[in-house]
């Protein structure tokens, strides 16, 4: 088609100035063109600059963001030069913008009519009348039921699915052009993700609207987008339609990013694969491509000179020296293996009908309803289920952050479900925690290796003489240089910041380690590092793994034994792989159903029977 | 919205109850005897006796207290001890003076703290900020008592447009009241209008960086829309329980400004009452301070219902 491209982005650069003064150079030559109707989806890790991208290209960057370089056309007009009036008229009415946060990206004072009046009426609705007619109408279109009596609640009356709902209804309302969506199901349960999906993919159908979809999740770009453009440290490394991309990558960062993807179909005790090393550090200039630290292919010139986005085929490009020589695309990554894992011990945690209700007399929330499990030494049990099912509480209760109101707890065969000073003392050393957000959950202020001392002077194991020893043989143990012992967490990566919380939760030396979604705040070429660590724990510390997670794949895989959750109770329970091939609860089967995968999973060997 | 302020009427009457209690065992702690002060320092031991006599002062203290109380609910004050007259005369004679004074700096402190914050949080040039934070700062630091003199110096006696002291009620005489009442309002109003500006910047621009402020904005909602209708009722709450606490400081810093401005209000009736151990009416003061805070305080909780729809749901 020789159709001038409604979207046309050239050569955008955009730079932020972090606190000390340094410059951070966080998109670095973007140009993505955008016809009418199409569906694309911009796919990248943490830092890639995807998200910056989406906001400047309606100049809505945050604090010091601002475009050094390029230009964003909307039909000929150049977005970077624009004035604020015209800006706003483009907001809204050409380009509509969703964003990741449902809960928050709604102004909870204002009802939902009037979110969507105010909309109508900054674009041009004069009649009241209309407007709320109109309201109706788009409540309707991304199925709120009865939007008649809806349309005069506040946010929060309504579920996060829906609140999504009601932004993609605001941003539609402008009848714009283009939808950006960015990472508009991230903060979702799998099951609402995939409705929010088929909305996105039916309405750009019926209203013709191009849609840019912002996303790390390459099973979402799979299910919703045409074409992809994969980011890696700001740039473009690879573009080409979504099933040439996802079936036959060109770029090595897009083969490493597909191969970490867990699948459903790999069966349970194979190792995850990852992306050795961690993202470029945006402050510093680039020479080279930005992946060659990480790349296996990578030669001398990547390191110097930077490859140009080079056409490979007729519809496939990459920004890959290796790559633009080579005639052929890159070998499928070799297939999972198995690794050898000891058989589990005896059972050292236990736990009997634990219930535990939230609320007062008024409002009872009951969130957990009579669950039993049972862990061995050397085992991990995996915990899946959708927010509120009560796996976090199950965790909070085992490891005595809260009290249970009802059952029985056993460690090592002792009823350990109230106890005393003493046995809090050992119960707490006994069984440690490893948190969500490696982000949130260590002390800015503390030292990397004061972080780890912290429980064996709680616990007052050893003398402060040897203290530091036994720091530096923990940070040793979780793969960390004993080096940076004195650094502040902000200097290290996600994926590091969570490799010191495991070097904190080890310190008292537990036998059980309760692990709550200890890899979804990481990117997926990281998780990998976090759960092979785990998996290496486990092996020479014969370690009990509690691994509460969403992501069932994920959990297959580094999981002996699932136990699904809904509504405070344990709807199913059995061996990984079983439950994974043959569940028998229609929750687990529904889940299984929403899981979003990328493209046909290469064959795991030597696992013969499966058969997904 | 009426639950919710029924919920809250038996803690308030039990701060004043503790409050009158308060107010009523300070007063006979503190060392001074008001059948002293009357009697002189020439009079004899069997004057200031009568005296304690005729006044009830040799009752045992619950039956003073009493005494007090069953008056004040009955709408009785009694009379003063020692300034002399009714002491209900005394004090309504100074409340609309300090009403008109402490309304007036209050009016002030809003606008002139409003305008900085929006300007501090909003501005986009760094002087601007740079500005506001100045202003800010040198109004907290500099006490009343030198602001005041030199508001006086500048309008009074160099410009000559505004009077250095006294008071003409704006209700007899709105035009030249209000001339009377600029300058004491504006000392009085300063420091709290600093208050209020730093911190409705701080909650303004954490407004402004919220989620769906971003919503609004990339929906193409006017910016000057986004601050008031979006940005603005997120700011507010924690300013209005600022403004609440700031009420009290404003009819308690009443009495130095008073003092400055010969206005006669409260402040300065407080002042004579205590130096000269006249009990109710220090008595009927503090426990009216005590309540005005407590309405406040209720109030300020209504519009925080008021502005956040879900509290008016728990």
């Amino acid at each position: 088609m020789t159709t001038a491209p409604l979207l046309d982005v050239r050569d955008l650069h955009v730079s932020f100035t972090t606190p000390d003064g340094a410059d951070l150079h966080a998109v670095r030559g973007v140009s993505l063109t955008l016809r009418r109707g199409e569906t694309v989806a911009v796919v990248g890790e943490s830092g890639s600059g995807k998200s910056t991208t989406a906001l400047a290209l309606l100049r809505m960057l945050p604090g010091t963001g601002r475009i050094t370089a390029g230009s964003v056309l909307l039909d000929g007009t150049d977005l970077t030069t624009a004035g604020e009036d015209a800006l706003r008229a483009v907001r809204g009415s050409r380009v509509g913008m969703v964003f990741q946060d449902p809960m928050t990206a709604l102004n909870p004072v204002l009802t939902v009519g009037r979110h969507l009046d105010e909309v109508l009426r900054a674009h041009g609705g004069r009649d009241r009348a209309a407007r709320r007619a109109r309201a109706l109408e788009l409540l309707g279109l991304v199925g709120i039921p009865d939007p008649g009596r809806r349309l005069d609640d506040h946010p929060h009356q309504f579920s996060g699915g829906q609140r999504q709902r009601i932004l993609i209804a605001m941003a539609l309302a402008g009848e714009p052009d283009v939808l950006l969506a960015d990472e508009p199901t991230t903060a979702l349960d799998a099951t609402v993700q995939d409705q929010i999906l088929t909305l996105l993919g039916d309405l750009t159908r019926t209203t013709g609207t191009a849609l840019v979809l912002i996303t790390h999740n390459l099973g979402v770009v799979a299910r919703t987008c045409e074409r992809v453009l994969v980011l890696y440290g700001g740039t473009v490394v690879e573009d080409g339609p979504t099933a040439e991309v996802l079936a036959r990558p060109r770029h090595p960062y897009t083969a490493g990013l597909l191969a970490a993807v867990p699948r459903l179909s790999t069966p349970s005790g194979t190792r995850l694969t990852g992306i050795p090393g961690s993202p470029p550090d945006l402050r510093l200039p680039l020479a080279g491509c930005a992946f060659a630290d990480r790349c296996p292919l990578a030669e001398d010139r990547c390191r110097t000179a930077a490859p140009e986005l080079t056409a490979l085929t007729d519809t496939v490009r990459a920004a890959c020296h290796p790559a633009a020589e080579s005639p052929v695309p890159l070998p499928p990554p070799p297939p999972p293996v198995r690794a050898d894992r000891p058989a589990p011990g005896p059972v050292v945690l236990a736990a009997e009908g634990l219930r535990k209700t939230y609320g007062n007399r008024r409002r009872r929330f009951t969130a957990l309803d009579g669950v039993s499990l049972t862990l061995r030494t050397g085992e991990t049990l995996g915990i899946v289920g959708e927010s509120g099912s009560g796996k976090s509480t199950l965790a909070r209760i085992l490891a005595h952050a809260h009290p249970a109101d009802g059952g029985r707890i056993l460690l090592d065969g002792q009823d350990v479900t109230r106890p005393g000073r003493a046995g809090l003392r050992t119960v707490r050393r006994r069984v440690q925690m490893v948190f969500q957000d490696p982000y949130a959950s260590l002390d800015p202020r503390m030292t990397a290796g004061d972080i780890v001392a912290e429980p064996l002077r709680a616990f007052g194991i050893g003398t402060a003489a040897d203290r530091p020893a036994r720091v530096a043989e923990l940070l040793g143990r979780v793969g960390l240089d004993p080096a940076a012992a004195d650094r502040l967490p902000r200097s290290f990566s996600g994926g590091q910041r969570q490799r010191i919380g495991i070097a904190r939760a080890l310190a008292p030396e537990p036998a059980v380690l309760l692990c709550d979604e200890p890899v979804s705040a990481l990117d997926v070429s990281v998780q990998a590092q976090i759960t092979g660590l785990l998996a290496d724990l486990q092996r020479d510390l014969g370690l009990a793994l509690v691994f509460i997670a969403h992501d069932l794949a994920v959990v297959r895989q580094v999981s002996h034994r699932i136990a699904v959750m809904h509504e405070g109770r344990i709807v199913e329970e059995g061996d990984a792989d079983t439950v994974c091939e043959q569940p028998r609860a229609a929750y687990t089967r529904a889940l299984l159903a929403a899981v979003p995968e990328p493209v046909r999973p290469p064959v795991a060997v030597p696992a013969g029977k499966v058969t997904v | 919205m009426r639950g919710h302020l029924l919920r809250r009427l038996p803690s308030a009457l039990l701060v004043l109850a503790a409050a009158s209690v308060l107010a009523f065992g300070i007063l006979r702690l503190v060392p001074g005897d008001p059948a002293a002060v009357l009697a002189g320092p020439d009079a004899g031991p069997e004057v200031q006796a009568a005296i304690r006599d005729r006044l009830g002062l040799d009752e045992p203290l619950p039956a003073q207290y009493l005494h007090w109380i069953g008056g004040l609910l009955t709408g009785d004050l009694g009379p003063s001890y020692v300034i002399g007259g009714e002491t209900a005369d005394l004090i309504a004679d100074g409340l609309g003076a300090t009403v008109e004074l402490t309304l007036g700096a209050l009016l002030f402190a809003v606008l002139i703290g409003g305008t900085l914050g929006v300007l501090g949080a909003t501005a986009r040039r760094p002087w601007i900020r740079g500005a506001v934070r100045s202003v800010t700062t040198a109004a907290l630091a500099v006490p009343p008592y030198v602001s005041g003199v030199l508001l006086v110096l500048l309008f009074a006696v160099l410009l000559g447009v505004l009077p250095a002291g006294g008071r003409i009620p704006l209700l007899t005489a709105p035009d030249l009241g209000v001339q009377y009442l600029l300058l004491p309002a504006l000392c009085l109003a300063l420091p709290s209008a600093a208050v209020l500006g730093r911190y409705l910047e701080d909650s303004l621009r954490r407004a402004l960086a919220e989620d769906h402020v971003r919503t609004a904005t990339a929906a193409g909602i006017a910016p000057r829309r986004i601050l008031w209708r979006h940005a603005l009722p997120h700011a507010l709450p924690p300013v209005v329980t600022l403004l609440g606490i700031q009420t009290g400081h404003l009819l308690g810093g009443a009495v130095l400004v008073e003092a400055i401005f010969a206005w006669p209000g409260l402040g300065q009736l407080a002042e004579q009452a205590l130096v000269r151990r006249d009990y109710p009416v220090v008595q009927d003061l503090l426990l009216l301070l005590v309540a005005v805070f407590v309405l406040v305080q209720l109030l300020s909780d209504l519009v925080h219902a008021w502005l956040d729809p879900r509290i008016r749901w728990e």
